[in-house]
Formats: C-alpha cells, structure tokens, sequence
C-alpha cells in the first residue's frame, strides 16, 4: 500500500499506508492524523483538509481543477504553488512516498 | 410492490423511497427528566438542565446566534457545539455562536450555503442562475444573515465571513459581478 507522510508543524513526522482509490484525507483521518479537519467529510465544500505538498512532490500530483483551486483560494494561510486539499488527491501507486506538511491550523 | 397514498389513490413501483424526515431521539433525556421541546434543550454551552449533562447535535434545542430557538440537523453543528461542550466540562467556556453552514452536491451543481435565510429578509441575486454559477445573499436589516451559492465556493466562503461580521453590504455591490468576493470582505 502507498505510504504517505504527514509532518506536523513541529516536526514530527507520521508514515501512514493508505489503499489505491482511497483520499489522502482518508486515509489522514483514518489514521487520526492531527490536524485534518475534513468538516465536510471530503465534498471539498470546507477547506479544512489543507496541507502543503512537499515541492519535490508538487508535480507528481494530478492537477487541481477549479473547484479545488476556488476553495483553496480561502483555506488557511494557501500556498499558491503546494497547498492542495487532500480531499482531492486520490491515492495512486505512483504516489508511493508522498511528503505533505501541515499548516499550523485549518480555517 | 403496490403502495396506496393517503387519498386512498394506489401506485405500483419496484423501489419505494421515503423521505419522512427525522425526529430527535431525546428518550433518555427525557426519561431522565431532562427538558426537552422537540429535541434536548441545552444552553450556549450545550449544557443540559442538569450541569453535568451536556448533548450536542441533532438531538439539541438550542437558542442559535440569532436568539431564535432552533434545532439544528448538520455536520457543522454536531462538530462545533460538541467543541463547546468539552471548552465547558473544561471549565473554559465559550458562548456556542458559529454561523451554521450546509452544502449538497447535485449531480453538476454544488450547494453551499451559510446561514438561515428567512422569508422576510431582502434577497439579492450575484450572476446568473442560466449559468449554473450564482448566488443569492440574504439580507436582514442591511447585514448579510444567509447566502445560498451554486457553483460559488467565493461568494459562500466570503459571505460566510460577512455573516459572522453582521457585515452591512449594499445590494447593489454584492450583485456587481465587477467587484470581486474579496473585494466585498
């Protein structure tokens, strides 16, 4: 299964193995990983499941479409470059290794 | 499957969906002796009658930021007055006074929604329903109170914040397709 790790902003890193088909934000929450909201239970209609992919990871990802680009418009401190929402990012075999750090909160 | 609707007429179906809506399921709370008035009565705290007693949720009346007695069946409020609920068995209390928010995905369309619209408050269109994209903010003595977006996510996460400002807006700039969301906050 893909490994995904997630870093707190105080460093602290957590490798979580999420299956093919799953959302990131899935498998975060699943795994009760800190930090991800995901008030609307992944309807990307809340913007709380922000994180910031690692850059050598950006794009790798599949492209954002403009549902994901107008929410993260108003998540929490965006990036415009590595933010993504992870109710958005599928899990894939090529995603093996992700790298996704978390905001110091969620709006 | 043969089904017979309260004019006594019958209709044959395969599938027979019902949507009759939800009652709050207040037994315990009631047989506890608990206040209860078409859900458990809690205050700002999501406290019971009793102060070690605390319900959150659908199950709950309670009076939302407007003053008005409401119960609420969302995500949003489950999640928030549940926060509240711990702050006070906390000791830190704080007063429960999120603005409620909904959304439905339908095929295409995207329903955000942010606030309680009532029928006496002063609708103002943004866009055009023909294109699928738009929103309508609903007005209560000239302060943003509700707005209903499709295809919308600005004008519902923006308005959002304008509700929880009791934010004065003029209709005639929130219909102004030429000023942006994030001009209006």
């Amino acid at each position: 299964m893909p490994k995904i790790t997630f870093i707190q902003p105080d460093g602290t890193e957590q490798a979580v193995e999420i299956a093919i088909g799953w959302s990131v934000m899935e498998g975060a929450v699943r795994s009760l990983v800190p930090g991800i909201d995901a008030d609307c239970g992944g309807a990307c209609a809340c913007a709380t499941c922000h994180v910031y992919v690692d850059p050598a990871w950006v794009q790798k990802l599949p492209k954002k479409d403009a549902m994901e680009e107008d929410m993260l418009d108003f998540a929490w401190n965006s990036d415009p470059v590595r933010s993504r929402l992870t109710c958005q990012i599928k899990v894939s075999p090529e995603l093996d290794g992700l790298r996704v750090q978390m905001p110091e909160k969620q709006i | 499957m043969e089904g017979v609707s309260a004019d006594g007429t019958v209709h044959f179906a395969d599938l027979v969906l019902v949507g009759i809506g939800v009652v709050p399921n207040d037994m315990l709370a009631r047989e506890s002796g608990l206040p209860c008035q078409d859900g458990i009565v809690v205050d700002h705290n999501a406290m019971t009658a009793d102060p070690s007693i605390f319900a959150a949720g659908d199950c709950t009346r309670h009076t939302g930021r407007e003053g008005v007695e409401i119960r609420l069946e969302c995500v949003q409020n489950a999640i928030d007055q549940a926060k509240h609920a711990v702050l006070a068995m906390l000791g830190r209390p704080k007063t429960y006074s999120e603005v409620p928010w909904f959304w439905s995905d339908q095929y295409d369309l995207k329903l955000q929604i942010a606030g309680i619209a009532r029928p006496t408050d002063q609708a103002v269109l943004r866009g055009d329903p023909a294109s699928r994209k738009f929103a309508v903010f609903h007005l209560r003595q000239g302060a943003v109170a509700a707005v209903e977006a499709v295809n919308a996510a600005p004008e519902y996460l923006i308005g959002k914040k304008l509700i929880a400002e009791g934010a004065v807006v003029p209709p005639e700039r929130l219909a102004d397709l030429s000023v942006s969301m994030k001009q209006m906050s």
